[in-house]
């Protein structure tokens, strides 16, 4: 009778090398378990809004009101006409809730799914992937208030949909070694939850979201280092009908490269670790 | 032919207490330095598995006995690739079920059926094998209609029933089954243990945690006694109950 192939190997550890090979197949074997991810993500989704009648469609309502308050109140604030004021603010809170949740839930996802951990051999990345499928949903469901918006003021075909796609897809890159970098320091340390939630309060306020970069004069300087400038920069642009600025594209695909190299460094030295955290 | 090798396997537990676990603690004791960080940096650590080394081949059944702590639920759950060792390997030839907690990933808010779906996925079944099985897990649940309920609204025994028919869906070449389980009311009993011994046949290997050592008996042809993460080796039945009456005498 001939001997069954390896299904399940694991050993001690061997050095630096063989942690590297065992993380980068943690993140082989997470996209082949993406009917899990997948089935979990949906059912996160359903599960919040079981119950109620709208569904995730709340999402949509609260952005939509948000937009139309913040947009009465700021446009007459920062004395800028609505025309232009709206739909910048308005891009700028749906893409912001996006990574805001990415950021946030990702610090809970390894927390989150203590139990699964505990008892399977789940390859981890997986706990990832599902926040920002959940994350991309939730995102879907608030786009609608963007072209509504775009319609309303008249610009609707200057949309730029393949480059803000592009964009959008250097932004969820970005945030997600990001997530995976909190989901790991968060199992570890049980504040980091707290303190990611107030320094994302901060830089929403120091972040072009609410307010126009050309409206900063003396501290203009803030801007070219903060990461999410160039996320809102990307998305946004082609979104209003503007150019792309190709500074802020540069420096994603930059920061995507070292973010993921240090949250693949980062999981390749504690996964092994990861689930005495929990 | 299903194999499972586990060769001087040691696995190490840090203990995060909460006085470990906060950042500001620890960045406290970084900033501080010197004595506080030295302090600081030791985490606890308990030894949970202790070179551990054995090989089961198709047709072994291990029954691990040990008092609480002493590492068999530890074990189980390296062999189900939960923990991965600080020392040695395991190597595992064959399809693995692991048994050790029904309530796995249940949502008591999805209904029956989503809570089928989500279950099968996490023990391995891709998303067709589960469509494909589903009627006869619900069969076997005996829930009929309640299935499109949501969870929250079965009672205590339902819920275990369902538990039950999705853990034991899967077929495994390996089975690792921590405590027996035995649920519902006694109609249920009779029909969860035959459909677990029926399981444990179509398993090549079987490795079973428990404290009932006539139930060991019954179902295992090895057995391995467990002791501060340190273990007797592969015994067979006549050289347990040597060493379990040297044990009774020292």
């Amino acid at each position: 009778m001939a001997t069954a192939p390896i299904v399940y190997k694991a050993s001690g550890r061997r050095g630096f090398a063989q942690e590297m090979a065992g993380a980068a197949n943690d993140f082989v074997e997470s996209f082949k378990s993406h009917q899990l991810w997948v089935a979990l993500a949906m059912n996160d989704i359903v599960a919040r809004y079981r119950g109620s009648m709208l569904g995730p469609f709340w999402i949509t309502i609260t952005t939509a009101v948000f937009v139309a308050g913040i947009g009465l109140v700021y446009s007459e604030l920062m004395n800028v006409d609505p025309a232009l004021y709206v739909p910048w603010m308005a891009t700028g809170i749906v893409l912001w809730n996006l990574i805001l949740g990415m950021v946030l839930e990702g610090a809970d996802a390894m927390i989150s799914a203590a139990g699964i951990i505990r008892q399977t051999a789940t390859p981890l990345p997986m706990f990832i992937w599902r926040v920002v499928l959940r994350g991309i949903i939730n995102f879907l469901h608030q786009v609608v208030v963007i072209f509504v918006v775009a319609a309303v003021f008249g610009y609707l075909f200057k949309i730029n949909l393949p480059m803000a796609a592009f964009g959008l897809v250097l932004t969820v890159i970005n945030v997600a070694w990001m997530a995976m970098i909190a989901s790991i320091v968060s199992a570890r340390f049980r504040d980091t939850q707290q303190v990611i939630g107030s320094v994302m309060q901060l830089i929403f306020f120091m972040s072009p979201v609410l307010w126009r970069p050309q409206d900063l004069t003396k501290a203009k300087a803030i801007l070219a280092p903060n990461p999410f400038f160039h996320m809102l920069e990307v998305v946004r642009g082609p979104l209003l009908g503007l150019p792309v600025p190709m500074t802020s594209v540069f420096v994603l695909l930059g920061l995507a490269v070292l973010g993921w190299t240090a949250a693949f460094l980062l999981f390749a030295l504690v996964r092994r670790r990861i689930v005495h955290y929990l | 032919m299903s194999q499972v090798d586990v060769r001087g396997v040691s696995l190490r537990f840090p203990v995060y207490g909460t006085d470990h676990r906060s950042l500001k603690r620890h960045l406290k004791h970084w900033v501080v330095g010197g004595a506080l960080r030295e302090r600081s940096g030791h985490v606890p650590v308990v030894t949970a598995l202790d070179n551990v080394s054995f090989t089961l081949k198709s047709g072994d059944r291990l029954g691990l006995i040990g008092h609480n702590g002493a590492g068999k639920t530890t074990l189980l759950r390296v062999l189900a690739g939960a923990y991965a060792p600080d020392e040695g390997e395991v190597e595992v030839r064959g399809r693995v079920a692991a048994v050790l907690d029904m309530m796995l990933g249940m949502d008591p808010f999805a209904t029956g059926y989503e809570n089928i779906r989500l279950r099968g996925l996490m023990s391995g079944l891709t998303a067709s094998q589960i469509k494909a099985r589903t009627d006869e897990i619900a069969d076997f649940t005996g829930l009929g209609p309640y299935l499109s309920m949501p969870l929250k609204t079965y009672s205590a025994g339902m819920v275990a029933r369902l538990a039950f028919a999705v853990t034991t869906a899967s077929e495994a070449d390996v089975l690792l089954l921590d405590e027996w389980i035995g649920v519902g009311d006694a109609d249920f009993i009779e029909h969860a243990r035959i459909r677990l011994l029926e399981m444990i046949q179509k398993s090549a290997i079987f490795v079973f945690a428990s404290h009932d050592l006539n139930l060991l008996k019954d179902l295992c042809n090895r057995f391995m006694i467990l002791k501060g993460g340190q273990t007797s080796g592969l015994l067979t039945a006549e050289e347990l109950d040597i060493v379990m009456a040297q044990d009774q005498v020292g």
